[in-house]
């Protein structure tokens, strides 16, 4: 059986496969997050399953999809939704455990789309797992680029085409995190930005992360160029939004409370930038003098 | 009860209402964000929004609630109502509370 460890947010992730080296299917920073050390029981266990009804027409089963949560007694059902639902992998929350059937990982493909199908899937539901953990240790993942000042995180919150990219580009690679996915999380009493497997095109350079979070901004780009601080309601309403949500009642509970504690704990701003603005110093600015708008 | 725009319920003074399961919410402050799931969608209550919301358990009649928002938020019976009724309305119209019990009104 293939096996391997990873350590993203302080969740310590096995995923295992019976059908084959799933590495090709994970993403491609994956390797950045190896685990310190390999003693301590998984956080979850992710099992990669070869199922031959999978393997008769992957492409079927696993067609580009939305993907949601659905109750079933004690478990969660991981499900694609296109048309009509399908059931792609199980997850016990209780034993911490996931389990998705798949073909072998090894192909043949018939077409390459069946290989790439496969492939979005498994980290979907990769994802699913790691925001349910995270979500039940008082985190979240966030759609956000994150950087670092001077030994503290910045996040900058906003949907595809809010300006992540662009922003982190005038950042040393060495200062981020990512620019599309991050992970924040209370800490020792701290709430904590994280890089996740899913930095995008620019980040992914600190791979751990874990560095206290001083800032939240929210990007804003249809409004004037500056800064505003939000009242908490309105900083939780809008992370809510840009938070991967599992469309499950429970698990938006408590996305809800551990955004309300985010909110509670560290300054929101909405934020509007100007394509000429230099964000990496105006960040080095508001890092020293506690914050005035761009 | 009467029929509003598009043939939607339209909540009457003698309905009550009740917050639909798929809801998840969470005061912050004075103000209640609510999501929906089914729905995907996000909403920020105000302080009288979510006044009305916290009180959509289905015990009590829209008009009770009006009546418990002429104390709270010193405003007059009749705007009470009239904005208790509309705000109602907007959450049935959102799918996030329905009418379980049509009163007379």
């Amino acid at each position: 059986m293939w096996k391997a460890e990873h350590l993203i947010a302080g969740i310590k992730v096995e995923i295992s496969s019976k059908a084959g080296d799933a590495s090709g299917f994970l993403p491609t920073r994956m390797g950045h997050f190896a685990p310190r050390s390999h003693t301590s029981h998984p956080d979850i266990v992710i099992a990669l399953n070869h199922d031959e009804v999978v393997q008769a027409d992957p492409l079927k089963h696993f067609f580009p999809s939305k993907f949601v949560l659905t109750s079933r007694g004690d478990e969660l059902l991981f499900e694609g939704i296109n048309g009509k639902k399908r059931l792609l992998a199980v997850i016990n929350p209780r034993e911490a455990r996931g389990e998705m059937a798949v073909p072998s990982l090894r192909g043949p493909w018939r077409v390459v789309e069946e290989e790439e199908a496969v492939r979005e899937a498994v980290q979907a539901f990769m994802l699913a797992c790691l925001q349910l953990r995270l979500l039940d240790e008082g985190g979240t993942l966030l759609h956000a680029a994150g950087v670092v000042i001077e030994g503290e995180a910045y996040a900058f919150v906003g949907h595809t085409r809010a300006g992540k990219t662009t922003l982190v580009r005038s950042f040393h690679s060495s200062e981020v995190l990512g620019d599309d996915l991050v992970a924040v999380r209370e800490l020792a009493d701290r709430q904590r930005l994280f890089g996740t497997p899913w930095p995008g095109r620019e980040g992914g350079k600190v791979a751990y992360g874990g560095l206290p979070l001083r800032a939240v901004f929210i990007l804003h780009r249809e409004l004037p160029p500056g800064l505003r601080y939000m009242s908490a309601a309105e900083a939780v309403a809008e992370l809510a939004v840009d938070a991967p949500r599992l469309g499950h009642k429970g698990e938006e509970s408590k996305l809800l409370e551990n955004i309300s504690r985010l909110a509670d704990a560290v300054p929101i701003f909405k934020l509007s930038l100007r394509l000429e603005d230099d964000v990496a110093a105006w960040l080095k600015d508001f890092s020293l003098e506690g914050g005035k708008g761009p | 009860m009467s029929e509003g725009k598009k043939g939607l319920q339209k909540p009457g003074p003698g309905d009550r209402l009740r917050r639909l399961p798929d809801i998840a919410w969470r005061k912050v402050g004075e103000e209640t964000i609510l999501v929906n799931v089914k729905q995907d969608e996000v909403m920020q209550l105000d302080s009288v929004g979510s006044f009305i919301w916290s009180r959509l358990s289905g015990d009590e009649t829209l008009r009770d609630i009006a009546e418990s928002l002429v104390g709270e938020f010193a405003v007059g019976m009749e705007t009470a109502l009239e904005d208790t009724l509309e705000f109602a309305a907007s959450l049935v119209d959102r799918g996030v509370a329905k009418i379980i019990e049509a009163g007379r009104s």
